[in-house]
């Protein structure tokens, strides 16, 4: 993808001059304070797909005449979530899942998913054959249940000579062809031959659950340069996108017999699996490495100022934005209902914790918010609290995560040199006020125009996500502005005006969109994606979250790839 | 002499070998004088390099030559001072060049703490990834080479069973796995992740260690090589069904396999080191992902890495605290702030404290060296070259001047210790070098060689 890339000079930054943006795509602001020579870092990308901003239309000519353009179809490896749930789907759960015997995954754009981080080490070959042996063995621990097949009654041989293919094809989630088939049956006698036979099994499974078959999502190269995946190729894509694991014995049915041959078919088959509570899982994968909940298990906070934040509220804080996201997704909502439903789920516990009363037990029941004060994903708990500080609150941290996540325009970060260091907290001065420098040198305004204005609007949310009204001794300002972008520019109050704001932007429609581009196809999105990304956009906008996960199955990106076919890609 | 019951327990699938004369003069410890031991190198790296610069005498001492004074910040290291070579004068120039400040064509580029990181060990400049961008800090990218342990560990090629061991307290930084938390690597853009678990690390290096766990680890050890042979004959023939990007990829995964296949053929035929017995399991450290219990993680790993080069299980070893810009709270040190927020206040009592408590755990590895004797009658830390580095040099300013450069142990004779020397403003690429050719690598370059060749001068014995 080419770059170009040029600095901007602000000019009189205290006066916030203000630059015609672009109105779609991820950018990153050069901003030169003159006066001091200090500045911000960063480079202004034109948005792919050409300068202007205006995405193309995909009902254009242009879009339907441009022949297939999947973009680039990187070899893609189980990620640890998605191996524990292969193996529990394959052979059954229970026991340690094995994934947390594999190195943390590295991170890019976000997602632990992302192809081209992936990267192999010793620890991990470890890991998986670990994992293996493991698996193997508690799955040999009853032979015959795993055969299907009695071996004394029938013979051991021929229980295996059924059992290899039948397991093979859901291990390798395609048909094996009658040399593998006659290879690992090799493998197996020559093995019962040097030990006995529930030996031989286990080294058999053992060995399947570390072919590259098992651990990657391998897809043929074809001859033209584009093509199509083959079915079974593409049950493996519907089924890590949909439930983050293998394909169930209907869908590779499905694949066997000319169902994903068309996109309707593929589309029939989307539904089916997302109707199955299998797809919860992918959904809270998403919502969680976004929403950057994953690690909420370590943030502490000082426990003399936020006693109540505890290690088991914060796993419940987890489940609440889980039961949350999940609620909006299933029952049709699109981006407002994700930043603006007035309701949300609590227990007990969760309940004492944000200090009201009514859910009686341990489930986690349906509860109504105050609307003027709490709706959507961005006044839960758990986010509010990711994004502030041990003893204060944020409101760059806060910002930050506005503008990077739902409008996918990060900032860049401070210049080197710069104290980074939040002033501490002082009982007669409130957080708006202690980062008034932010504001008032030019020097750090040009970036922080980006982040302070947001984050100021969640003032109402202490460091531990609850509601206050008073800090630094007076009743909280929370208004703020909204800056630099297409369509939602000016003043707001709260954090519920900014995400009524945020709701109705194209911006944020877009930015949404590319992060389940990123999430569902492994890859960044870049100049051949934009019919694809347009025409999400308008089944999120049109249908809400379940509309655009199966418009992510009727895309170039997902129903053809990009082959070598004699070349690279 | 008699013969342990591990070398005549020796063989496949556990039948009962005698081992040929020497190898059993051997495995009963002999320690004749004259014998040579093998040098080994262990990378030990703190973060958020210090607060003092050159001239401040808490880290750096004021005085070159033998009459060294060590001040606040590593005086724990003071009984080890004979095995002590402070090197002063050691920049990271090429790491200047990806700063943006000091060279504008880098604009937009790299986190100082992570091009540091990538740089320490490589010595060449990272492979740059938007994507690796984490909230609140610039995109970096992993390192563009590979890491000199790892270089050393390929041309020394030892027969030990592991090439090197990496270990690694909590090095997944608070959003997951970015370029801060990857200080090993194979090459470029290929990042090695040290193992987290003391308890997992321990599963690798030893088996339950008696002579009955020995023989089912024997046959166990046959069934998995046999497995992994399988995998990879049968893993070959999916080259022709892929395109070459893929199986780039894949072919990489299937090295790793090969390499594992490989340690295990060895571990069947290479006796442990003489006079080591696989040690007990430890008691459970508790999570190692659990900040609070970061010392007890780290300690266990020392011990294992001990053992595990006593043991010659492996010559090269590395140990990562933490990761570049760790903003860990060392509460057990006294600390009340994040490492990193400190680094930038500028010198105080508590960040002192925390990175004199870091120099207490290089003296507790370098103690237990010093109490392990070799096989040449010295200590393990006579042959041995600890190098304390960390990603930038003063914190303060993210300065990449006077780089840490502290060395424990003289590696066979091979440094000075017993001293501070100043090399006046050399590139840090000699000083990969000086490692090289302290562990018996006599190349003369290492990284980006436009930097420099050679050795820091003075510092070879």
């Amino acid at each position: 993808m080419s770059r170009i890339s040029r600095t901007v000079h602000l000019g009189d930054v205290a006066n916030h001059q203000r630059l015609s943006w672009a109105p779609v795509a991820s950018r990153i602001l050069t901003c030169v304070a003159v006066a001091t020579g200090v500045g911000c870092h960063g480079v202004i990308e034109r948005p792919p797909g050409g300068g202007g901003g205006r995405a193309p239309d995909p009902a254009s000519p242009a879009c339907a005449s441009a022949g297939p353009q999947p973009g680039p179809s990187p070899l893609r490896r189980l990620t640890r979530a998605e191996y524990d749930n292969t193996a529990a789907d394959l052979l059954g759960g229970g026991g340690a899942l094995p994934g947390a015997q594999l190195p943390d995954e590295e991170i890019a754009l976000g997602f632990t998913n992302n192809a081209d981080a992936q990267s192999v080490s010793a620890l991990l070959i470890e890991g998986y054959e670990n994992a293996a042996s493991a698996l193997a063995t508690a799955a040999t621990a009853d032979v015959p249940k795993l055969l299907g097949c009695d071996p004394a009654a029938r013979g051991e041989d021929a229980c295996v000579r059924d059992f290899l293919p039948r397991f093979g094809r859901q291990a390798y989630r395609r048909p094996l062809d009658a040399g593998e088939v006659d290879r690992l049956l090799a493998f197996y006698s020559s093995s019962k031959q040097t030990y006995d036979f529930a030996t031989a099994v286990r080294m058999t499974v053992q060995a399947m659950l570390q072919m590259p078959d098992f651990l990657y999502r391998i897809e043929n190269d074809g001859a033209e340069r584009v093509g199509r995946p083959s079915p079974y190729e593409l049950a493996s894509r519907l089924s890590y996108l949909l439930w983050s694991s293998m394909p169930d014995a209907p869908l590779l049915d499905a694949a066997a017999s000319g169902g994903l041959d068309s996109p309707a078919g593929v589309r029939a088959q989307a539904q089916r699996l997302l109707d199955d509570p299998r797809s919860r899982r992918a959904v809270d994968s998403f919502f969680g490495q976004w929403l950057d909940l994953n690690g909420i298990a370590k943030v502490e906070k000082d426990a003399a100022l936020f006693p109540r934040f505890t290690k088991e509220v914060r796993a419940l804080l987890r489940t609440e934005t889980t039961l949350f996201t999940e609620d909006v997704v299933f029952s049709g909502g699109g981006l407002s209902d994700l930043l603006l439903r007035p309701t949300t789920f609590m227990n007990r516990d969760l309940a004492a914790f944000y200090g009201r009363s009514g859910p009686a037990g341990e489930a986690f029941e349906k509860v109504d918010l105050d609307p003027t004060r709490q709706a959507g994903v961005l006044t839960q708990a758990g986010l509010l609290a990711t994004s502030a500080k041990v003893n204060q609150t944020s409101p760059v941290t806060r910002g930050l995560f506005v503008r990077e996540r739902l409008l996918c325009a990060p900032p860049p970060p401070p210049p080197p040199n710069v104290n980074t260091t939040p002033p501490a907290p002082d009982p007669a001065l409130s957080t708006r006020d202690r980062f008034e420098r932010h504001r008032a040198d030019p020097g750090c305004a040009g970036c922080h125009a980006l982040m302070d204005p947001l984050g100021v609007g969640f003032e109402h949310f202490d460091a531990q996500g609850l509601w206050r009204d008073i800090d630094g001794g007076k009743a909280i300002d929370a208004t703020g502005e909204m800056t630099a972008t297409s369509d939602i520019d000016g003043p707001f109050d709260g954090a519920v005006e900014l995400a009524r704001k945020l709701s109705g932007s194209r911006d944020v429609e877009v930015c949404m969109v590319k992060q389940w581009f990123r999430f569902g196809y492994g890859r960044s999105e870049g100049d051949a994606d934009q019919c694809a990304l347009q025409a999400l956009s308008s089944a999120l906008r049109g249908g809400g979250f379940e509309q655009l996960l199966l418009a992510l199955t009727q895309s170039d990106t997902f129903l053809y790839r990009t082959n070598d076919a004699g070349g690279a890609p | 002499m008699s013969l342990s019951r591990r070398a005549l327990l020796r063989g496949a699938g556990g039948i009962a070998v005698a081992l040929p004369a020497l190898e059993a003069m051997r495995v009963a410890g002999a320690r004749a004088a004259g014998t040579t031991a093998p040098k080994r190198l262990v990378i030990f790296y703190t973060p958020n390099g210090t607060n003092a610069q050159v001239m401040q005498p808490d880290f750096w001492p004021q005085q070159t030559g033998p009459s060294f004074v060590l001040g606040k910040e590593v005086a724990p290291l003071e009984p080890l001072r004979d095995h002590l070579l402070v090197v002063s004068g050691v920049n990271g120039e090429s790491c200047k060049n990806d700063d943006s400040v000091v060279n504008p064509k880098a604009a937009g580029h790299g986190d100082l703490h992570s091009i540091g990181l990538s740089q320490m060990l490589t010595g060449v400049s990272y492979i740059y990834d938007a994507a690796t961008a984490a909230p609140g800090s610039l995109p970096g990218g992993y390192a563009g080479g590979i890491s000199v342990d790892q270089y050393i560990a390929k041309k020394l090629a030892s027969p030990t069973r592991f090439p090197t061991l990496e270990f690694g307290v909590m090095n997944a930084t608070d959003v997951g796995v970015l370029p801060f938390s990857r200080m090993i690597s194979a090459g470029a853009n290929m990042p090695i992740p040290a193992e987290q678990d003391p308890a997992r690390m321990f599963a690798r290096l030893f088996t339950d260690g008696t002579a009955a766990g020995q023989v089912t680890v024997d046959r166990t050890r046959a069934q998995r090589k046999s497995v992994l042979d399988f995998v990879l004959a049968e893993s070959a023939r999916i080259k022709p069904r892929v395109s070459a990007h893929d199986w780039q990829k894949l072919d990489a995964h299937l090295g790793a396999v090969r390499d594992l296949e490989s340690r295990l053929q060895a571990a069947g035929t290479t006796p442990m080191a003489p006079s080591c017995s696989a040690p007990a399991r430890p008691a459970a450290g508790g999570d190692p992902l659990e900040k609070a219990n970061f010392p007890t993680t780290g300690k266990l790993h020392m011990d294992l890495l001990a053992l595990a080069l006593k043991c010659d299980l492996t010559r090269i070893a590395s140990l990562q605290w933490s990761w570049a810009r760790s903003t860990l709270v060392h509460t057990w040190a006294g600390a009340t702030k994040g490492h990193h927020d400190m680094s930038h206040i500028g010198q105080s009592d508590e960040l002192t404290a925390v990175n004199a408590w870091y120099a207490q755990q290089l003296a507790y590895l370098g103690n237990a060296l010093q109490a392990t004797p070799d096989v040449d009658g010295k200590t393990l830390l006579d042959n041995t070259l600890v190098y304390w580095c960390s990603e930038v040099a003063w914190a303060y300013t993210h300065s990449f001047d006077g780089l840490r450069a502290f060395f424990l142990g003289s590696c066979g004779g091979a440094l000075k210790t017993g001293q501070h020397i100043d090399v006046g403003g050399q590139p840090h690429q000699k000083l990969l070098v000086t490692l090289m050719n302290a562990m018996g690598v006599p190349e003369t370059q290492f990284g980006d060689a436009t930097y420099g060749t050679g050795p820091l001068p003075g510092v070879l014995a």
